[in-house]
């Protein structure tokens, strides 16, 4: 059914069916989490959050002729520039990436 | 608004106020003036209000014995179709009115044969106050009624409601040729004045109903518009038993045993008809019929199953040693976790309390329903042990779990006993005490809430902020919701409580507004959000309470002039307004400072929100199952063919 719309003072009020609200919500959910964080994209077999961490790394020339720098130091980085998640995500993934029982 | 509301907004001394400014509307006059009264809205849900008026009528027809095939068709041109091989309407005059009888049923409001009783034309009917083809008539810019009876087909033409012409004699019927009646309709777009567009799932719908209510009569829906043809067919001899194994299907839910318990019983010319299944989700599904008119809100046949259901359960479970002496009895909701189950009654007189039938009052049904389901069901599961150990086993789960609930809500008060007004820490609550004009708005994120708290009137509006993705209730127990630490503040919050203490007096704000990032995650959020109120507290969204606020996608700054746009269409038509402003995408509420959070989100001069309503208790019952519950596949396919509406945000 179409949303209903009418004014109440200045306040612009919609009324919508909760399925249809909770079927757009949903779907606008699922749909991006399918496709760009859950599922590793063909051409690079990497996830989103991975690819931020290596292109990072990348950028900021952390490669293996470099000296060590901290984790946080490249998670912080990460955050600030493409990942607009909590940190926890960043860093989880990146150890992931390091472990070679994990990813191949 | 209409011409006598304007007169007294004008000054009295203009207008004489005397017994000639009153009009009575006569006739089909008024139908036209207050369709709202007579079909719920001039919108799509009156639209299609039109078409079942007209079907139920050919249900009355096919409950009375005489009509067993009902096709509706939407043709090209969104005009309406039904026909139907029952007796057809009267032909011949009137006695009263000196007009052909079917004349009179498209003319005159509270006009039908369903008013006599025992001696009537129909013995039980859903119609009961003769308004029903009238009113489709006076709302249709044309309506054409043909009726095959006597072995001779007739004609009537309506235009507006009014008589287009005298009933014709257009010819006679083939010797083997069935009686009944064609109504053709195209609803009046003066009436309908947002859509006249028909929509092939809502009459799906209520049409698949119908052939589940009324087992044995087939029902078929064919849509003619060009791009969408397609024909359906829906025919159940299982009745009301088919009901349940198709809910079960759909939402792919296991059942806990598998034959659908089927009672039957009729006293006083009364027909109760209960079918009912469990399944392993936690979740309890009970639709009522009387006359086959849905009764979102129960009645006297719900109120005796209840009684009986519990009853019988608790009774038996005694006898046969299922309950131990120690044991407390079963309570109502124990006994209907996961349960499925359809009630229709059929009976004459049947008193509504409203005109919109929601609610059934007759007083003998109760007794009637509770006697047949407790008689019934007592032998059923005398007859069939394995079907009883599965029932009491799921019914003593649910009250183990009503008894963990009930010690963790206990820990809740007993804390709260010493000091009575404890609130959550993460409220910031705000001065004015009438629930009526406080407003709480959940806030995703500590920084967002951080700056709401600072943009706020914080005379009525209260904010609480939740960090992080709260539980998932469709797929936890009551136990579990108790204890969780992001929907506890929430709880606590709003004062109401949940489940079965839910008590609406003691809710604290009367505007509840679910205020989360506009990406993906924001959605995700509501969904959940949602989720919780309509299983633990569905009054707060029955009553219109819960809103979802609507912060702006796009901020449109050129020199001074800021502009903010909240979809799409606004941010197109405002860039072209602002050739070469500054474009910035707010994907979370963080981003906004204090004042420009309050002057494009909570302010009431100016803000946009969206008030949720349920249209269809059942339907959006569906919806949760499919979209929060433990099922995939459902899920998967719901995705998949919906996979093109969804608003990516990559």
């Amino acid at each position: 059914m179409a949303d209903e719309i009418f004014m109440d003072g200045g306040t612009k009020v919609i009324v919508r069916d909760v399925k249809k609200e909770i079927e757009q919500d949903f779907l606008d959910y699922s749909m991006s989490v399918i496709v760009s964080r859950a599922l590793p994209d063909v051409r690079d077999g990497l996830k989103p959050v991975h690819r931020r961490i290596l292109y990072t790394m990348y950028e900021r020339g952390n490669d293996h002729h470099h000296p060590y720098r901290k984790s946080a130091d490249t998670v912080g980085a990460v955050l600030g520039s493409y990942h607009p998640h909590g940190d926890a995500s960043v860093y989880d993934a990146m150890v992931r990436l390091a472990q070679d029982f994990s990813l191949r | 608004m209409s011409e006598e509301l304007k007169l007294h907004t004008e000054t009295a001394t203009d207008h004489e106020y005397d017994g000639a400014q009153i009009q009575v509307l006569e006739g089909l006059e008024a139908v036209r003036k207050r369709p709202g009264m007579y079909i719920g809205s001039t919108g799509e849900r009156g639209l299609h209000h039109l078409v079942y008026e007209i079907v139920d009528n050919s249900i009355d027809e096919a409950l009375a014995g005489y009509c067993t095939h009902i096709q509706v068709t939407i043709r090209p041109d969104n005009t309406i179709q039904v026909v139907d091989n029952g007796r057809g309407i009267p032909v011949d005059i009137q006695p009263k009115l000196g007009i052909p009888a079917v004349t009179v049923v498209f003319t005159v409001l509270h006009a039908g044969g369903k008013f006599g009783g025992e001696n009537s034309g129909y013995k039980v009917a859903g119609g009961l106050h003769g308004v029903g083809a009238s009113v489709v008539n006076a709302l249709s810019e044309w309506l054409v009624v043909r009726v095959r009876r006597d072995g001779k087909e007739y004609e009537q033409r309506f235009s507006y409601g009014k008589q287009d012409g005298d009933l014709k004699l257009i010819g006679n019927l083939a010797p083997d040729a069935a009686n009944g009646t064609t109504v053709t309709f195209k609803p009046d777009p003066q009436v309908f004045t947002d859509t006249t567009e028909y929509s092939f799932e809502t009459l799906q719908q209520r049409l698949r109903e119908e052939a589940f209510l009324n087992g044995g009569i087939s029902i078929t829906l064919t849509d003619q518009r060009e791009g969408q043809e397609r024909s359906e067919t829906y025919c159940y001899e299982g009745g009301i038993r088919s009901f349940v194994e198709y809910i079960h299907q759909k939402r792919d839910l296991a059942v806990l045993h598998p034959q659908v318990i089927y009672l039957k019983g009729e006293r006083n010319g009364s027909v109760a008809e209960v079918a009912m299944q469990y399944n392993e989700s936690f979740n309890e599904l009970l639709l009522s019929f009387a006359n086959n008119v849905h009764t979102p809100d129960g009645g006297t046949h719900e109120e005796g199953f209840r009684m009986a259901l519990t009853r019988a359960l608790n009774d038996f479970g005694r006898e046969k040693g299922y309950l131990k002496e120690k044991d407390e009895n079963l309570s109502g909701s124990d006994c209907r976790e996961g349960l499925t189950c359809i009630i229709s009654v059929k009976l004459q007189d049947a008193q509504f309390e409203s005109q919109t039938k929601a609610k059934l009052g007759n007083t003998d049904i109760r007794t009637l329903v509770s006697g047949l389901v407790y008689d019934k069901l007592r032998e059923f599961l005398e007859e069939n042990p394995a079907v009883a150990k599965a029932i009491f086993e799921k019914a003593t789960q649910a009250a183990r779990a009503r008894a963990a609930a009930k010690r963790a809500r206990d820990m809740v008060r007993r804390k709260s006993v010493l000091d009575s007004v404890r609130m959550p820490e993460k409220l910031a609550d705000c001065h004015e005490k009438d629930p009526e004009k406080c407003e709480l708005f959940i806030v995703e994120g500590d920084s967002a809430g951080g700056s709401a708290k600072l943009g706020r009137d914080s005379n009525t509006q209260a904010i609480l902020s939740l960090w992080g993705k709260m539980l998932n209730v469709e797929k936890a127990r009551v136990d579990k919701v108790y204890g969780n630490d992001k929907l506890t503040p929430v709880i606590m919050a709003l004062g109401c409580g949940i489940g079965e203490d839910f008590d609406l007096s003691k809710l604290r704000y009367h505007k509840i507004f679910i205020m989360a990032d506009a990406d993906v995650d924001g959605s995700h959020i509501a969904t959940l959000m949602l989720t919780f109120f309509f299983r633990y507290m569905r009054p707060l969204i029955e009553n219109g309470y819960v809103y979802v606020a609507q912060p702006p996608l796009f901020k449109l700054q050129k020199g001074s002039v800021v502009k903010y746009a909240y979809n799409d269409a606004e941010m197109a038509q405002y860039s072209a307004e602002m050739p070469g402003a500054k474009i910035n995408r707010y994907k979370g509420l963080g981003e906004m400072n204090p004042d420009q959070l309050w002057e494009t989100t909570m302010n009431p001069e100016n803000r946009v929100i969206v008030k949720i309503r349920i249209e269809d208790a059942e339907q959006a019952d569906e919806a949760f199952t499919i979209l929060m519950g433990d099922q995939v596949e459902p899920r998967r396919q719901f995705i998949e063919t919906n996979a093109k509406y969804a608003n990516l945000d990559v």
